[in-house]
């Protein structure tokens, strides 16, 4: 059923619809406040999209603003010790944003599975994050890289002369053409650039990354990742993409982010961040991902039909109720007015005498 | 329709050029007017300040677009670097007059337009500067005493030899370069792959 964007903002719809899905799936909702200590972001700096902080200091010590959900979960979760735990959150963040020199308040919501390594974990995360795109916009997609992929060839083309911060910046652009030249000169195969160049849905992603490279654990998990997406009916608009990659010291399995139409920017972004865990003393698996809800904003949505409805003095209150009711019970949304306002527009013009012909 | 920014002068219309051997042809923008847009069913072409092209390409209003790589060292805009076209090449350069020696008992006085780069350039070999950010006529900066160096783009070296400057080091090679917005490159894929496809095969020819 449509949600008309007045009662409720696109990203206001996102959070109740995603928190219904997640429920279903067994995640518990969980709240923060909205300081963590300073020594938390410092020491895991690069987990961070901006390092930059808001920080004050209290009677407890340096504190900051949180700009980030995930290290709040895990730092409470290492303490609490017992796994494995689903939850999701709807929270504020404070943080700087990408080309910009100032902090805003942003809104985010996400989900975090810890403790379960298994493959049903994963393609559970994964799948709903599919999901939660179906539920933002039907236009949407969700495209699927794999560190497991790009790790080795990228330690490779290093092993062979290449600059490893070069290569990544060349990687997230999709630059094939420098890549290739970077590796021709150090005398590696040229392999990573077809695949960063490569852009294509999951089913035909697959066999080509299986034929570039056979031994790969991490194709072989892909595919039976997109096998489950397959079956449940979750493949549509889901790419492979080699070039999405996230920082290399918290990441180490799968990782996407989600787009959809008329948005700029991606709008979700998540992964598996197994190494973030051992640095809280925890030998395990984590996968999650957050939702970035201010970008929905800009998302066009479907709103219900507006219908303006003129009465007259000789239109009696009755009449005026019954046919505004009337409009409203078919699905408009209805403004009764004696002349038309100047700051709105309308789908539909009626007379009180039109509707309860 | 795939919706494309054009830097404004002699670059935009060198690729123009292309994008129309490419097949996105558009006779209107061929005609005197004062329009800032030119469309058909294919293509909609606009014209902006080479500085803006990444921006019209970061926040989507533009799907492709030509900027030069100066301009995307500079703000490292979040957006796919297709294709390398070979044009517009020049070069990034450190430039001071002929005679300059460098003094390392006191901070580098850097006039440019490139702060970024110029920064970037200076702190990865550890040289304390004093950037001096100018909006235009760089070479004027060292040969009026307001900076040592500068640190610019140099096509053939003529307006630097001129005013009695020479590159002391060059920092990059410069060129054009197709750029694509990042949600764009998905939702309209086979069409800017395409676009890329046709555009590289003329760069071979």
């Amino acid at each position: 059923m449509k949600t008309n964007r007045y009662a409720m903002t696109p990203a206001e719809q996102t959070v109740t619809r995603c928190a219904g899905l997640y429920t279903k799936y067994g995640y518990r909702r969980f709240l923060m406040t909205k300081f963590e200590d300073y020594a938390l972001y410092a020491e895991n700096k690069n987990f961070l999209v901006d390092q930059r902080l808001l920080t004050f200091t209290d009677g407890s010590g340096l504190k900051a603003l949180k700009p980030d959900v995930t290290l709040s979960i895990v730092k409470n979760m290492a303490r609490d010790g017992r796994l494995p735990v689903k939850v999701f959150y709807n929270e504020t963040v404070y943080r700087i944003k990408k080309g910009e020199n100032e902090f805003s308040e942003l809104r985010q919501m996400g989900l975090e599975h810890i403790g379960d390594d298994s493959l049903y974990a994963t393609t559970e995360v994964v799948s709903l994050a599919k999901a939660s795109l179906d539920l933002i916009n039907a236009e949407n997609i969700l495209d699927i890289s794999h560190m497991g992929i790009l790790m080795p060839l990228i330690d490779r083309a290093c092993a062979h002369g290449a600059d490893r911060e070069q290569l990544i910046s060349l990687i997230s652009q999709k630059n094939e053409d420098a890549i290739a030249s970077l590796l021709s000169a150090c005398g590696d195969s040229t392999t990573l650039s077809v695949l960063v160049g490569a852009y294509k849905p999951i089913t035909e992603a697959i066999p080509m990354l299986k034929n570039a490279l056979p031994d790969s654990p991490a194709v072989t998990e892909l595919e039976e990742i997109a096998s489950v997406l397959g079956a449940m009916g979750l493949d549509k608009g889901v790419y492979i993409d080699l070039s999405l990659m996230h920082d290399f010291g918290y990441y180490n399995g799968i990782i996407f982010k989600g787009y959809i139409k008329d948005v700029p920017v991606a709008v979700l972004s998540g992964g598996r961040y197994d190494p973030l865990l051992c640095r809280f003393c925890m030998q395990t698996a984590a996968i999650g991902f957050a939702i970035y809800l201010d970008y929905i904003e800009y998302s066009q949505t479907a709103d219900e039909p507006d219908a303006l409805l003129l009465y007259t003095d000789a239109d009696s209150t009755k009449s005026i109720a019954l046919a505004a009711h009337k409009l409203a019970s078919q699905g408009y949304g209805v403004m009764a007015c004696k002349a038309a306002p100047e700051n709105r527009s309308f789908a539909k013009v009626f007379t009180v005498q039109e509707v309860l012909l | 329709m795939i919706k494309v920014a054009l830097p404004k002068g002699r670059l935009g219309d060198k690729v123009l050029a292309m994008f129309e051997n490419a097949g996105f042809t558009c006779p209107e923008i061929h005609t005197p007017s004062r329009k800032l847009v030119f469309s058909t069913d294919k293509v909609s072409y606009f014209f902006v300040k080479p500085s803006d092209v990444p921006i019209y390409v970061e926040r989507g209003v533009a799907d492709v677009g030509v900027a030069g790589s100066d301009i995307l060292m500079e703000y490292s805009p979040d957006v796919y670097t297709l294709l390398d076209l070979d044009i517009g090449k020049c070069r990034f350069c450190v430039a001071a007059p002929v005679d300059f020696e460098d003094d390392y008992s006191k901070p580098l006085r850097v006039a440019t337009k490139f702060r970024n780069v110029a920064t970037g350039y200076y702190n990865e070999r550890g040289r304390a500067i004093d950037i001096i950010k100018l909006n235009g006529s760089i070479e004027l900066a060292p040969v009026l005493g307001l900076s040592d160096v500068i640190v610019d783009i140099v096509e053939t070296g003529t307006t630097l030899k001129e005013n009695g400057l020479c590159v002391k080091a060059e920092i990059a090679p410069i060129g054009a370069r197709l750029i694509a917005n990042k949600t764009a490159y998905k939702f309209n894929h086979t069409q800017i792959a395409q676009l890329a496809d046709q555009l590289r095969e003329q760069r071979k020819g």
